[in-house]
């Protein structure tokens, strides 16, 4: 690399590094939910598969019936996740647990999406 | 057939089977984080197809590389597909048409943070458009921020691929 290259690239490299700052302390100051929201993606429009509290110590399963198979969700106390799906990537196992307002985990092959809202 | 259409082909063969096993190698690494976020390993490829051959070759090597790495994985026709296709699709072109508006010896850095940018973008929007849910667009600070990171690592490794490639596409000629 040139000499007169070097500033500008690392200028560029520190923005970016600042933007996934941004990112990160925006989602760590986001509240935490009250409820999350389980839907199956359509061709239309999205149709809600079921809603759970997020306040509830108890543990909650529920089965989204996807063109692939079955996506389970689980609701442990207050935060959420994808436990198991038919999918081949597994982008939405891989979100992890889903507890603040805004979190989400989409599993596209098999069109199912959850998300925490504040209600 | 005219002279040294022959060694372009075989070029070009060349540069799409690198693609191909540069996407195949990143879809073995463990992914970032991010969902989205990808290191973009084969447009080390789609850069250097690019700068030293043209632009349609550059853009066809990049749209070839994401129909057939799909069909390796077995993500081919899905949403998944889509993203990656148009992602790399439409970022080939931005790069190139950055290309032919710089300079020719300036650093590929700059082509390749546009083409992350592009491919970011690109992504999100088809998730949204995919899932109707605009909330989404909440995470685009971090995957613009992390794609323009690896984008400038992947520009940086193609600056420095400058003579091999050189090397690559006069090999023949003297023969």
């Amino acid at each position: 690399m040139k000499r007169n290259t070097v500033l500008p690239v690392l200028l560029i490299l520190v923005s970016g590094l600042a933007l996934v700052a941004f990112g990160i302390y925006r989602h760590e100051r986001s509240p935490e939910g009250s409820m999350v929201i389980v839907k199956s993606i359509g061709k239309d429009e999205n149709r809600v598969v079921a809603r759970q509290s997020l306040s509830s110590d108890e543990t909650v399963t529920i089965p989204v019936e996807g063109p692939l198979g079955t996506t389970m969700v689980e609701i442990v106390g207050d935060r959420a996740h994808v436990v198991s799906s038919p999918c081949p990537d597994k982008v939405c196992i891989r979100m992890g647990w889903l507890r603040r307002v805004g979190d989400y985990s989409a599993c596209l092959p098999n069109r199912v999406l959850v998300e925490v809202v504040d209600q | 057939m005219k002279p040294g259409k022959l060694q372009r082909q075989v070029q070009l063969a060349m540069l799409t089977a690198v693609a191909l096993v540069l996407h195949v190698i990143e879809s073995l690494l463990p992914p970032l984080p991010v969902p989205g976020a990808k290191i973009g390993l084969a447009n080390v490829a789609t850069l250097i197809t690019l700068r030293h051959m043209d632009f349609w070759p550059g853009v066809a090597v990049s749209a070839i590389r994401s129909i057939l790495g799909s069909i390796i994985s077995g993500k081919f026709w899905g949403l998944g597909f889509w993203m990656s296709f148009a992602g790399a699709t439409v970022s080939a072109v931005a790069m190139g048409i950055s290309l032919r508006l710089s300079r020719p010896d300036a650093s590929l850095v700059w082509t390749s943070v546009i083409g992350g940018i592009v491919h970011a973008s690109c992504q999100l929007i088809i998730a949204v458009a995919a899932m109707r849910q605009p909330a989404l667009f909440a995470g685009a600070p971090l995957l613009l921020g992390l794609s323009i990171i690896t984008a400038v690592s992947i520009g940086i490794v193609c600056d420095n691929l400058d003579a091999p490639a050189q090397r690559l596409m006069q090999s023949g000629k003297r023969g």
